[in-house]
C-alpha cells in the first residue's frame, strides 16, 4: 500500500435536483506512486465490468495503430478479450488515446493484466525508433487515468491495480495537455437548441474550442444542412431561444447524459474524461446540475462564441 | 498538512527512466508471459420483476432499479402489427404512424410482425407524463384528413426508396419464398402501391376495432415502482374500455424449397439469403437452434465467415440467425458475393451448412458462453432490461425464460446442439444480374423461381 496514496474519495450521487432519489453510484480517484491517476466506480447491479485507459498525449492517431500490432509479451489483446466472452475498442484524438474493455466480473483480473502489461510493453515491442520513442514518452503511468466501473471487490481490485501497475515507472515527455472546460453546459444547450430547430435532422456537437460540428442524419444533404445550420445560427442570435426551448433541451440532454452513464464503458470514458478536464472524475455528477442553472442569457453568450 | 501535501506530490512524481530506456521488467515480480486464472464466473442474475393487473386486463411489469433517475417504459400491444394488414399491407405501420403523431418529441413507435410497441425513455420525474401521452396516443389518436394525407406521402417516399435497396427486396422475397400467401411474408410497411390506397377511414377502422382488443403490457424499467407505475397507468389508462382478446393463427401455406432469383441487371455483387422455414417462437428446441446457429454464422470467427471470407475470400462476411414470430419462423444466413464469384460462393456456403452438425465440444462451449455474456449484457441497462420482457411478450415466452435460461443452455448436449444445426429444405435467394448467373444456376440442384424487385412471381 505504500506506493498508494489517495488523494479523493467522492460519492458520485446521481439523483438530484428537485426530484432527487438519492441512489448513489460511487466512486473513488486516487493516484498511484508512479503518477497513475486511478477511478473506483463499483456497481453491484451488474455482472460485468468495464476497464478504461486514458493516456492524455498528443498524437494519438500515430499510436492507435501499434495497439492492435501488440505489445512485448501480447500480440493478440482482442482475441484474449474475446475469448471471454468481452469486447474491447481503442479510440483516439489528438489529445488523447483512449482503450475501453468490457468484460464479465470474472475476467477483470485478465484485462488489468492485459492493460498493465499494454502500458509497459507497448513501446518495447515497437521497431521504429521514432514511434517507439514517442509510445515511450506518451504510454507511461504519469500520462494515464485507469477507471475500473462495474461488479468488482473495492479492496481487491485496488490491490490488484498497485500490483499490475504500481512498478512500471514514470517517464519524461510531455506533459499532459490540459482542456478545461471541456463541458459546457451552456454550449451543450445551445447546441440541443440548435439541433431542434433543425428539426432533428442533424446532430450537433460543440468542441472546447467553440468549433461547431454538425452530423447530417442518414440521407440529409450535407451541403443544404450546412446552409440550415448557419441560417439557424444566425436566427438564434437574434430570435433568442425560449424558457420551454431550453427547457426540453435541457431535459434531452440530461436524459442523454443518464443514457450514456448505465452503460459501464461510457461510464469509464465519462469519468475519464471529466478527471482529464476537470481534474476529477467525479465531477461528472455535477452535470445535471450544471445543466440546471444555465440561463437564457448564458445560451445566448454561448452560441455567439460558436464558430460554425 | 504542508508537509503531508509535498510527500504525495514526491511519490506521485516518482523516479522517471529514461526516454528511450525498456520497461524493468524483472522489478515488476510477475509472469508476464501467463495471464492470470480467471476468477469463477457469477451466475446469471436476471433483475427480478414485479407485476400487476388493471381492472380491464392491462398488464403491468416493473423492474427497478433506482441507481439512476430514470426510466425506460414500453407499451407492447400484441394483434396491431404489420401480420393483420390482411388485403390492406401497411395500415398496421401507417395506423402506428398516425399515433405516434401524439408524441413525436417523446415517444419512439416501433412496428413489427406480431405487435406494436411505444417507448418512452427519459427522467424517471417525467415518467406520468410519458404514461399520460401513452394514455392520450392509444385512447384519443388525432386521426385526420390532413394528418393522414402527409404522413402517407411520407411514408410511400420512405418505403419506395427503401424497396430500391438490393438487401431488402433479397429479405423481402425470402419472406415472400418461407411464408407464401401467409401474412408473414407481407412487408412490415406495406408498399408504395398499397399505401396509396390507404384513406383516413381505413385507419379510423383499424384503430377502433383492433386496439381496443389488443392485449397490452406496459414495462417499466428504471428508477420507479410498482405502485407508482400502477398509479400512473390507471389514470391512463384504466377506464379505457379495453378487452384483449384473442387472435386466431392464419394456416401457413405448403413450403417448397427452391432457388429465387430477383434480376438486377449488370448488378456487380449479388445478395444471396440462404434459408428456411422454421418453428415459431417458444418451441422446445429454440435454444438449441441458437446455439447452433451462433456456432455457424454469430459473426466474426464463426463457421461461415471463417471458410467464406477468411479461407476462400469470397465474400466480406457472412451471418445466420434465426427470426421467430408467433405462428411461425425463419432461419437465415445471409452474405454478399461480387458475381462473378456468386455461384461458386452459394456452393461454399451450402457446403459449410450441410456440415454444420460437426460442432465440436470447444465450439458449444464458446457459443454457450457468448450467448450468456450477451444476455448478462442486456440486463445492464434499463432500455436492455425493457426489451428483455418485450421479447417475452411478443413471442409469448415462458415468463421464466431469463430466470431458466443459465441452466436451460448449460444442460444442451452437443448431441442435441448437433442435431439442431442439420438445417433441412434450404432455399437461395439471389438478388444480381441475371444475364451473368441465370445459366449457372442448374447446378445448384433447386427449382428456379424468377420474381420481381416487389416480390410477385414471375410467370
Amino acid at each position: 500500500m505504500r506506493a498508494l496514496r489517495a488523494i479523493a474519495t467522492f460519492i458520485l450521487i446521481a439523483g438530484f435536483g428537485p426530484d432527487a432519489r438519492v441512489e448513489r453510484l460511487p466512486a473513488e480517484q486516487y493516484a498511484l506512486g508512479n503518477g497513475l491517476v486511478v477511478i473506483l466506480a463499483p456497481d453491484a447491479s451488474v455482472g460485468s465490468v468495464a476497464v478504461h485507459v486514458r493516456f492524455d498525449a498528443d498524437q494519438g492517431p500515430k499510436l492507435e495503430p501499434q495497439l492492435a500490432a501488440g505489445s512485448l509479451h501480447v500480440t493478440d489483446f482482442a482475441a484474449r478479450i474475446d475469448a471471454v466472452g468481452g469486447w474491447a475498442t481503442t479510440l483516439a484524438s489528438d489529445d488523447y488515446l483512449g482503450m475501453t474493455e468490457h468484460v464479465p466480473a470474472h475476467a477483470l483480473g485478465l484485462a488489468l493484466w492485459l492493460e498493465a502489461e499494454r502500458m509497459a510493453g507497448l513501446a518495447d515491442a515497437i521497431e521504429d525508433s521514432a514511434l517507439r520513442r514517442l509510445a515511450r514518452e506518451r504510454i507511461a503511468p504519469n500520462h494515464a487515468t485507469l477507471v475500473i466501473a462495474g461488479r468488482f471487490d473495492t479492496a481487491r481490485t485496488r490491490e490488484l491495480v498497485r500490483r499490475y501497475f504500481g512498478w512500471i515507472p514514470p517517464r519524461d515527455g510531455a506533459a499532459k495537455p490540459h482542456k478545461a472546460g471541456r463541458f459546457d453546459p451552456a454550449l451543450a444547450i445551445a447546441g440541443e437548441v440548435l439541433a431542434a430547430r433543425l428539426t432533428g435532422d442533424v446532430r450537433i456537437e460543440i468542441t472546447p474550442d467553440r468549433d461547431m460540428i454538425a452530423r447530417p442524419v442518414d440521407g440529409r444533404d450535407p451541403a443544404q444542412m450546412k446552409d440550415a445550420l448557419e441560417r439557424e445560427l444566425r436566427a438564434l442570435r437574434t430570435q433568442p431561444p425560449t424558457p420551454d426551448e431550453i427547457t426540453r433541451a435541457r431535459d434531452r440532454v440530461i436524459t442523454r447524459f443518464y443514457l450514456a452513464l448505465e452503460h459501464l464503458s461510457i461510464r469509464a470514458e465519462l469519468l475519464a474524461s471529466w478527471a482529464a478536464s476537470e481534474r476529477d472524475g467525479a465531477l461528472v455528477v455535477r452535470w445535471p446540475e450544471l445543466l440546471a442553472s444555465v440561463k437564457r442569457d448564458d445560451v445566448l453568450a454561448a452560441a455567439a462564441s460558436v464558430r460554425p | 498538512m504542508k508537509r503531508v501535501l509535498v510527500a504525495i506530490l514526491l511519490v506521485a512524481c516518482g523516479p522517471k527512466v529514461p526516454r528511450d530506456a525498456p520497461a524493468p521488467w524483472e522489478t515488476s515480480g510477475i509472469d508476464w508471459t501467463k495471464p492470470p486464472l480467471l476468477d469463477t464466473p457469477l451466475p446469471l442474475s436476471p433483475p427480478a420483476a414485479e407485476h400487476a393487473d388493471l381492472d380491464n386486463g392491462i398488464h403491468i411489469v416493473v423492474v427497478r432499479n433506482a441507481r439512476l433517475p430514470i426510466v425506460s417504459i414500453s407499451a407492447v400491444l400484441e394483434g396491431v402489427g404489420s401480420r393483420e394488414d390482411r388485403d390492406q399491407p401497411g395500415l398496421a405501420a401507417l395506423t402506428a404512424e398516425l399515433i405516434h403523431e401524439e408524441a413525436r418529441d417523446l415517444a419512439d413507435v416501433r412496428i413489427a410482425t406480431d405487435t406494436m410497441t411505444i417507448q418512452f425513455v427519459g427522467e424517471s420525474r417525467l415518467a406520468e407524463t410519458f404514461v399520460g401521452r401513452l394514455g392520450t396516443m392509444l385512447r384519443h389518436p388525432r386521426i385526420g384528413e390532413g394528418d393522414t394525407a402527409r404522413l402517407r406521402g411520407i411514408k410511400r417516399a420512405e418505403v419506395y426508396e427503401r424497396a430500391q435497396r438490393p438487401r431488402t427486396i433479397a429479405a423481402q422475397t425470402f419472406d415472400r419464398v418461407v411464408f407464401g400467401a401467409h401474412p408473414y411474408a407481407t412487408p412490415a410497411d406495406g408498399t408504395a402501391e398499397s399505401i396509396g390506397w390507404l384513406f383516413t377511414r381505413d385507419l379510423r377502422t383499424f384503430w377502433e376495432r383492433r386496439y381496443a382488443i389488443a392485449p397490452l403490457t406496459l414495462i417499466f424499467a428504471g428508477d420507479i415502482t410498482l405502485a407508482d407505475a400502477r398509479r400512473y397507468a390507471q389514470a391512463a389508462l384504466g377506464e379505457w374500455e379495453h378487452r384483449a382478446a384473442p387472435f386466431p393463427a392464419p394456416p401457413l401455406p405448403a413450403y417448397t424449397p427452391q432457388l429465387a432469383f430477383v434480376d438486377i441487371p449488370d448488378a456487380a455483387q449479388s445478395i444471396v439469403l440462404i434459408g428456411t422455414r422454421a418453428a415459431a417462437a417458444g418451441d422446445p428446441q429454440q435454444l438449441a437452434g441458437d446455439v447452433a446457429s451462433a456456432i455457424l454464422g454469430g459473426g466474426i470467427g464463426a463457421r461461415l465467415d471463417r471458410k467464406l471470407h477468411e479461407e476462400l475470400a469470397l465474400t466480406i462476411g457472412a451471418s445466420a440467425s434465426f427470426w421467430r414470430g408467433r405462428w411461425a419462423g425463419s432461419w437465415a444466413a445471409a452474405t454478399t458475393f461480387a458475381t462473378d464469384k456468386t455461384v461458386p460462393g452459394v456452393r461454399a456456403a451450402l457446403d459449410v451448412i450441410a456440415g454444420a452438425s460437426t460442432i465440436t465440444a470447444d465450439e458449444l462451449a464458446r457459443a454457450k458462453r457468448d450467448l450468456l455474456a450477451a444476455v448478462q449484457e442486456s440486463f445492464e441497462t434499463n432500455l436492455g432490461t425493457v426489451r428483455a420482457i418485450e421479447r417475452i411478450v411478443a413471442q409469448d415466452l415462458s415468463s421464466d425464460w431469463y430466470e431458466t435460461y443459465a441452466a436451460r443452455l448449460d444442460a444442451l448436449t452437443l448431441a442435441e446442439v448437433q442435431d439442431a444445426a442439420r438445417w433441412r429444405d434450404l432455399s437461395v435467394v439471389i438478388v444480381g444480374d441475371w444475364a451473368k448467373l441465370g445459366g449457372q444456376l442448374g447446378e445448384l440442384g433447386l427449382p428456379i423461381v424468377q420474381y420481381d424487385r416487389d416480390g410477385t412471381q414471375r410467370p
